[in-house]
């Protein structure tokens, strides 16, 4: 590997890592809340509900952790915030990539990761 | 079922999931689909909703190691990320107007073909000598660790691979899928990179792909945390084992596991086309 790889494969690294870390503490701390107050009801996702769910929106989420909400539900709204923060993950991955290229001035490989960049902006943003 | 079994089912699951995603270079939702819905009866939606976020899993999981150990060709993955990332949005605007069971069953047969041709040995020549010209400009090429010391490869057949990027992120927004299989062999069969390099380079793409899906299936409500949690963190678990298991496995068992797995992909694919429940 060339050095600067080496630099661009060492932040990749970090950056992957940091982001799991924090997608299994959020869910860790949210299953704690959630699943020993609603074990023993019975799991039936059987049926699609939409948009209904409150767990569609990074707003209805804030909205259900400071608000009244029982502390299940709480859980649950914290457990998905580390699902977000995983798919967050690739996403700061591509921009620390570009950071990285524009640092070491290869322009070639910036301008590639914008493409790529804006194509991801392009399809988070379309719906 | 209360809710703790189905947590529990679904943990487990999704570690086997992890770690033959994380060897093949597939994102395992292969194993989480099926699970979710023929064996606990979830909606397929949610199934969905769950697979991509088993193949995000993966791909973070799996790459922190890959990548670490330059076993990812991190400007390979880069370069066909664009195309990946470009068919996946044509895909998507285009999808309800081509017919998807046809599509499904020829995309089918395609991945039985190549299941077959995985299979085969093929002879990983070290050397320098086939270089394409985008490949040299871009500086492609790399080198990765095995039991007889660095290996040096070559990146060829730029253009063919960046045109099969494209199908596979076409393919992906309109049937959504992941689509690790094609972009395996195009980088095996087609540029030339060594097997191991191939599925660690696919795996650490496929995050990316899969996240410009996800971002739209979360907020149609595809994604629920009792569901989705333990995909999660059963995945991440099983794609860190596997990333530890891969430099060890010889290529002969790993390209066994990929044609296995490939052609069961293919199986699926054509059974839903048949049937027209894409």
């Amino acid at each position: 590997m060339k050095v600067q790889d080496r630099e661009l494969a060492k932040s990749i690294s970090i950056t992957l890592r940091t982001g799991i870390l924090l997608a299994v503490t959020f869910g860790t701390l949210g299953c704690l809340l959630y699943l020993p107050r609603t074990g023993m009801t019975q799991a039936s996702f059987h049926k699609f509900q939409g948009e209904q769910v409150p767990f569609a929106s990074l707003h209805a989420l804030r909205a259900i952790v400071q608000g009244p909400a029982s502390m299940a539900e709480r859980g649950a709204a914290i457990a998905q915030i580390g699902v977000l923060l995983l798919m967050a993950t690739p996403i700061l991955r591509v921009v620390l990539s570009l950071v990285s290229f524009l640092r070491e001035g290869n322009r070639l490989f910036a301008g590639i990761t914008v493409v790529v960049l804006a194509a991801l902006a392009f399809s988070v943003l379309m719906h | 079922m209360t809710l703790f079994v189905f947590t529990g089912i679904v943990l487990l699951s999704s570690i086997g999931a992890g770690l033959v995603g994380a060897l093949t270079g597939l994102g395992g939702g292969i194993v989480v689909t099926p699970v979710l819905t023929l064996l606990l009866g979830v909606d397929i939606r949610y199934a969905i909703g769950a697979s991509l976020i088993s193949v995000i899993a993966t791909s973070s999981g799996a790459a922190a190691a890959y990548v670490r150990d330059g076993l990812s060709n991190v400007r390979v993955g880069i370069f066909l990320e664009v195309a990946t990332t470009l068919g996946a949005i044509c895909g998507a605007l285009i999808s309800g107007r081509l017919p998807t069971g046809i599509l499904a069953m020829l995309f089918g047969v395609v991945l039985l073909h190549s299941a077959w041709q995985a299979s085969q040995a093929r002879v990983e020549t070290p050397s320098r000598s086939h270089q394409g010209r985008l490949s040299k400009l871009l500086q492609l090429g790399g080198s990765y660790r095995t039991a007889d010391g660095e290996v040096e490869y070559a990146v060829s057949h730029e253009g063919t691979g960046l045109s099969l990027m494209y199908l596979a992120g076409l393919l992906s927004g309109l049937l959504g899928i992941g689509s690790g299989a094609l972009k395996v062999i195009a980088m095996d069969r087609v540029m030339g990179l060594p097997f191991k390099v191939s599925t660690a380079t696919s795996s650490f793409m496929i995050g990316v792909t899969a996240v410009a899906s996800a971002a739209i299936y979360f907020k149609r409500g595809y994604i629920l945390p009792q569901m989705a949690v333990p995909v999660m963190m059963g995945v991440l678990i099983g794609s860190m084992l596997g990333a530890r298991l891969l430099p060890r496995l010889p290529v002969k068992t790993l390209r066994r596991i990929f044609a296995i797995v490939v052609a069961l992909i293919a199986v699926q694919m054509i059974a839903k086309g048949l049937r027209g429940s894409l």
